[in-house]
């Protein structure tokens, strides 16, 4: 009698195979908390648009339960470090606050991102990550920034993932955070006021993920490309556009 | 030439001397959340218990853009019945001498794939056409501008678009092709696991497909059978969509397709066909989500051969609504050897009647010589390529491969 003795109609339930489980969706805040964040409340506002946004991001998650919605954090200021180093369930993820300080080492955030996209960790069954770009300024150090793009391009996970890119204010330098994004079709948001950002991450960490959790095969001439995934548009009509920042 | 029973999809009733086909295609639990049809098709077409069986598997994609990839799916495993039973008829029946089947084998690797997309096509066109097609194309999100415009050649296609991974096992030969994503694995006597056409690491949801209309990038492999016992024949080939391998995590795949062939010794392969569905929808809502379809086709000469217990998994799917029954205390023949990374193969558990090694290096007669590699078409045929270090490896590994023209250029 084997571990598979059962009878096939009526007895004990025994099915084939390995472990079963959902497709990850890994998703990665990567925020700027250089200094001049301070400025203007960004920071505050930052960190209240995050916290704010959680319990929708977790109905999107929701929508969608065969995708199992993953989060971490970075932030970057004249270093890199991550506030939310461990892959957590959408469902216990909570905001703690950040603070600013320091320069602009994008650069290093996105190294930190790009080492966690290979596979090993990440799995081959997993669903596109989301890696959602914020700064309200620009790569203090260019060669090193175009450096880490390359390392992030050179992962399979990273040159799959779905990249996502919001300035906030008119400091923010929308062609590095293109340059990031990586796709001609999707061009970076761009918030001058606290509606806005919320608006805008809301949007990130709900639409993206739900379009991403419910991704369809298609179909591609080199399958090694940028993640073809159809992100929706973000709804601004009823948002503020007074210039703020 | 007749299908299998419609309802069962096993050619019922036959003693243990020839194949039979289980199959299942089960709709994924986030279409059915979303109300959306089923957008893969199975389908076979085999006399019981005789060879040749034809086997086919499509996927459809599911995006908005292809919005009929059900009707693509279903088309496309149609196409590749036909196109592979006309190949059969017109040169296998009658086959006379190896030489014939050289000549056979050039005519596959250099037609197939093109008459596949050829007749696919045409088999899309008049529905491509119609006013179904036109209300649904005009459904699609577009800007004011594109409003009114008329679809494009590749937007009438990408409607359709699917995968197709399809074979035919004859007394001479096994023929695989794949485009785009799934899977197409074989077991042999040993529990070995192979893959006869090398898995590409690709991720996400991109995949090739028929829409795209682009004959190079199927893979095809050609083994020839017809020297080789019908004991060292696969035990299992099957065919799957990447709803089943993206529902387990790491090698579950692989001890999926381990523990299906001990389950079918133990059971017989009508005990998998009263399981399967069940299975699959376990797969698909504690899984992936999506449609999950596979075509087996199980060599019961072979498996009434094997030794019996095989080893069976220690994973098993599932969280809650699944139980591994048996303590570990009564396992018997379960090999510790490690399987071996994700590749053309992996191998399995070793029974303890079969030792540690198992002699699979073909004897004389076994063995259809040595020639040189030559060119077919766009393809290059390698043929009876046994290395010294093949007796761990599976018969599919032995008899030679057909490389296509995008793996050639790799190399």
């Amino acid at each position: 009698m084997s571990a598979l003795g059962s009878d096939p109609v009526s007895g004990p339930e025994v099915v084939p195979g390995g472990r079963v489980s959902h497709r990850p969706l890994h998703f990665f805040w990567i925020l700027d908390r250089s200094g001049s964040m301070t400025e203007d409340g960004k920071m505050a506002e930052l960190n209240h648009a995050i916290r704010d946004t959680i319990p929708a991001m977790r109905d999107a998650a929701r929508s969608n339960p065969e995708a199992e919605v993953l989060v971490r954090c970075v932030t970057f200021d004249s270093n890199a470090q991550w506030h939310i180093a461990t892959e957590t369930p959408v469902d216990d993820f909570e905001w703690s606050d950040i603070t600013a300080d320091g320069e602009t080492m994008m650069d290093k955030a996105i190294e930190l991102v790009a080492e966690q996209l290979r596979i090993p960790p990440m799995s081959s069954k997993a669903l596109p990550p989301v890696l959602v770009l914020m700064s309200d300024g620009d790569a203090t150090d260019r060669g090193k920034f175009e450096e880490s793009l390359k390392s992030l391009d050179s992962v399979p996970w990273g040159k799959k993932a779905v990249r996502i890119a919001i300035g906030i204010g008119r400091t923010a330098n929308l062609d590095t955070l293109q340059k990031f994004i990586n796709n001609s079709e999707l061009k970076p948001l761009l918030a001058v006021n606290a509606d806005q950002l919320v608006t805008y991450i809301r949007w990130a960490s709900t639409a993206v993920v739900s379009a991403v959790s419910a991704a369809k095969s298609t179909p591609d001439k080199d399958p090694s490309t940028l993640a073809h995934v159809v992100i929706p548009a973000v709804q601004v009509d009823d948002v503020s556009d007074v210039v703020v920042w | 030439m007749s299908d299998e029973h419609p309802e069962s999809g096993v050619l019922q009733g036959h003693d243990p001397v020839g194949w039979t086909l289980v199959k299942s295609s089960v709709i994924g639990s986030s279409h059915v959340r979303n109300g959306k049809p089923n957008q893969d098709s199975a389908r076979s077409l085999g006399e019981r218990d005789q060879l040749p069986v034809f086997l086919a598997v499509a996927d459809g994609h599911g995006s908005a853009r292809s919005f009929l990839s059900d009707v693509g799916s279903s088309l496309a495993t149609v196409t590749a019945l036909d196109v592979l039973l006309e190949f059969y008829e017109r040169e296998l029946r009658n086959l006379e001498d190896t030489k014939n089947l050289s000549e056979a084998i050039r005519s596959l690797e250099g037609t197939l794939p093109r008459t596949i997309i050829n007749r696919w096509r045409t088999a899309v066109d008049p529905v491509s056409k119609g006013v179904l097609f036109n209300y649904y194309f005009s459904k699609l999100p577009r800007t004011q501008a594109d409003e009114r415009r008329e679809p494009t050649e590749l937007e009438r296609y990408m409607a359709f678009g699917s995968t197709l991974l399809a074979a035919m096992i004859s007394e001479e030969v096994l023929v695989f092709l794949q485009l785009g994503d799934g899977d197409i694995f074989a077991v042999d006597h040993l529990g070995n696991v192979e893959f006869p056409i090398p898995q590409e690491e690709t991720l996400g949801e991109d995949t090739f497909s028929l829409c795209l209309q682009k004959p190079e990038q199927f893979k095809v492999r050609v083994v020839r059978l017809n020297e080789l016992p019908k004991q060292e024949w696969p035990v299992l080939i099957c065919l799957s969509t990447d709803g089943l391998r993206k529902s387990f995590e790491d090698e579950g795949f692989i001890q999926f397709a381990k523990d299906v062939v001990a389950f079918a010794k133990e059971h017989g392969s009508s005990g998998v066909q009263a399981k399967i569905s069940e299975w699959f929808a376990q797969y698909s809502r504690n899984g992936s989500g999506d449609d999950v379809s596979a075509i087996m086709v199980f060599n019961e000469v072979a498996l009434s051969a094997m030794p019996f217990p095989i080893a069976p998994s220690e994973a098993v799917a599932d969280d809650t609504q699944s139980t591994h029954e048996q303590p570990v205390d009564d396992l018997v023949g379960v090999d510790e050897t490690p399987s071996s990374s994700l590749g053309t193969q992996s191998s399995a558990s070793t029974p303890p009647s079969q030792g540690a090694t198992t002699d699979l290096e073909p004897d004389a007669s076994h063995s259809v010589g040595h020639e040189e590699s030559e060119s077919i078409g766009d393809q290059v045929l390698v043929a009876d390529q046994i290395p010294n270090d093949s007796q761990h490896e599976g018969p599919l590994h032995m008899l030679g491969r057909l490389i296509s023209p995008m793996q050639r250029k790799k190399n």
